[in-house]
């Protein structure tokens, strides 16, 4: 069941003092605002980090597990300063991060999504938009501009929602509390067993 | 061969550096606006070397060419060291806390650059270049420039610049040299044994004694200012100050210490001395096992040093009360252990804290963290993805600092 607004006060006001069981979110986000206008999400804002991808010398990008592990090779990296801004060109990708820091217990996932006035400018935020409990750091977001006129991209701006939703059935997280980061990667795809023996099968 | 021509070349070519660095990234305005400056210098130095040249004053052309070797001589590092500024190995969230609290204390609102050094040891260029007075400059070392443990070294170097700006050299320089003074004088029988050749009434050897209290009152100007600095660094960042020295310094290098620093064994008694009086019990730093720094071999060496180290010791409250004050009359805030406490429990819980107040509660607790993981049972495992994260936590929070105040306060 997606969290109401009240709830979802109540459970950022718990986590964020260090209740294990509440849902951290940090800086915290003005939660009298959301009372007031009882959405039942959490409006998410732009991070000052920012990773886009490049050419180089590398053929390609793996997309399976033990794949190039450089990323640096396909990256760079740009910090912008609150305020300034990050122009999106049309056709442009770029990974950035939420500005807050997220910790979910082992009762509660959330999901990402984009938000319609920047989705009508042709901004397009979050493919993999699952977040699992026990999730803890800020959240890599996926942005493309898919419109037809550069846009530009404010550190601090909002840039998504959250919506929370509990979970049902038997709880289980085994997510180390040390283990989020600040900044968007591209990441490690996870190992495959399934695919390594589809791979090793080929004839 | 034209020196006039040769010097334009060069010029230009500084100043074409200086336009591709421009074009670069960078975290706060502050690195652009020291570029603007030096190539504000070189403009300025080109259009003088034009009307020398026009004029045909040899002689002024020939001082300008030598001013222009001269300028890009000592610039050239200073423009390395801005390149560096914006690498994104740094961890920009430093900065704006940083210039926070150079803001409250230092006069003329100087600007902060803070880079990644390929030099091991911390370091400022604090407002002594000539053409970038109203910037301060401080090196981390680029394989920790991401580290927010590391954080109160730099805090160390800005009191380098506090000591210029605030004065506080001027006075300290007047203070040890009456004190050196009276302590030859006072150990006027034991100089004489150290130097033998020493004659009150000769009009050379005279000469003896006040180059020997010169020598001491130099060597402890330099000492009592890195004092300054360990106190300053531990007023704002608390024991993490004394967490982050340990860290790149201990064991030390068991090398003969320079005359211009002071022991280690001082420094960290000295920081210990100054935290008792406040109630603060500084941690004992036996394990690190800082090594016995050897004597200097000469024994007149040893008592130009032992005067200079005596009367460093007779004014240490009176750094600290000077350190006190400005801190004080600042507003920059000091960390409570009750927030570093807090912030501790925050971080156990994996999250960055949402109410952070000073720089030095997010350090020391991220030292007090850092300290658990290595009294743990199998410390060595996973060890360092432990310590990035938590860097990241520190980081975080660091930046909701900088947000809150922002947000807050549109500052």
């Amino acid at each position: 069941m997606v969290l109401s607004a009240k709830k979802l006060c109540d459970e950022i006001t718990r986590g964020n003092e260090c209740d294990p069981g509440g849902i951290a979110v940090v800086p915290t986000p003005d939660l009298s605002a959301l009372k007031e206008n009882g959405e039942a999400s959490v409006n998410l804002r732009l991070g000052r980090w920012f990773l886009t991808l490049r050419q180089s010398s590398e053929t390609h990008l793996e997309a399976t597990p033990g794949g190039n592990t450089n990323e640096n090779k396909f990256s760079k990296k740009f910090f912008v300063p609150f305020g300034e801004i990050f122009v999106l060109h049309p056709n442009r990708f770029v990974l950035a991060s939420t500005l807050e820091w997220i910790r979910l217990p082992a009762n509660y996932a959330a999901f990402v999504v984009g938000k319609s006035t920047l989705g009508r400018r042709g901004i397009i935020i979050e493919t993999a938009a699952g977040v699992h409990p026990g999730f803890s750091g800020c959240l890599t977001l996926e942005i493309a501009n898919v419109g037809e006129i550069p846009v530009k991209l404010v550190s601090g701006m909002l840039i998504c929602q959250l919506f929370f939703h509990s979970i049902e059935g038997e709880l289980s997280s085994s997510r180390t509390p040390l283990s989020g980061q600040r900044k968007p990667r591209l990441g490690k795809i996870r190992e495959d067993a399934i695919l390594d023996k589809l791979l090793k099968s080929k004839r | 061969m034209s020196l006039y021509y040769n010097s334009k070349q060069k010029l230009r070519n500084v100043q074409r550096t200086i336009e591709g660095l421009l074009d670069g990234d960078f975290p706060l305005s502050s690195g652009r606006n020291a570029l603007k400056k030096l190539r504000d210098v070189f403009s300025e130095l080109e259009k003088k070397l034009d009307r020398a040249h026009r004029l045909n004053d040899d002689g002024a052309e020939r001082q300008l060419a030598s001013l222009v070797n001269v300028k890009v001589y000592l610039s050239l590092p200073i423009l390395g060291f801005i390149l560096r500024s914006t690498n994104v190995r740094n961890a920009f969230e430093l900065l704006d806390p940083l210039q926070d609290i150079a803001n409250a204390i230092l006069q003329g609102r100087p600007q902060l650059l803070l880079s990644s050094e390929w030099d091991y040891v911390p370091f400022a260029y604090p407002q002594s270049l000539e053409d970038l007075r109203s910037f301060v400059l401080i090196g981390m070392p680029a394989s920790e420039a991401a580290s927010a443990l590391l954080l109160p070294l730099a805090g160390h170097e800005l009191g380098h610049a506090v000591w210029r700006n605030r004065g506080i050299g001027g006075g300290a320089h007047a203070t040890l040299q009456y004190r050196c003074e009276d302590l030859y004088d006072k150990n006027m029988d034991e100089f004489k044994k150290h130097f033998p050749d020493y004659k009150p009434d000769d009009i050379i050897y005279k000469e003896l004694l006040p180059e020997a209290i010169a020598l001491s009152v130099e060597y402890a100007v330099f000492q009592a200012e890195e004092l300054f600095c360990d106190l300053f660094a531990y007023s704002i960042f608390g024991e993490s100050y004394l967490y982050a020295f340990a860290y790149i310094l201990a064991p030390g290098a068991g090398r003969v210490p320079g005359s211009k620093y002071p022991s280690y064994k001082t420094r960290i008694s000295v920081l210990k001395e100054t935290a008792r009086t406040e109630g603060v019990v500084l941690p004992d730093m036996g394990s690190l096992r800082f090594a016995d720094e050897p004597q200097r071999g000469i024994p007149r060496e040893r008592f130009i040093l032992r005067m200079a180290e005596t009367s460093v010791a007779e004014i240490t409250n009176s750094l600290w009360n000077d350190v006190s004050k400005l801190v004080t009359t600042g507003g920059v805030c000091r960390p409570t252990s009750s927030m570093s406490i807090k912030h501790l429990r925050e971080f156990k819980m994996g999250i960055p804290a949402y109410d952070p107040r000073c720089l030095g509660d997010i350090t020391n607790a991220g030292w007090m963290y850092y300290n658990e993981f290595q009294s743990e049972k199998n410390a060595g495992r996973d060890l360092t993805d432990r310590v990035d994260a938590l860097n990241e936590m520190i980081l975080k929070t660091i930046e909701v600092l900088e947000y809150k105040r922002r947000a807050d306060h549109g500052a």
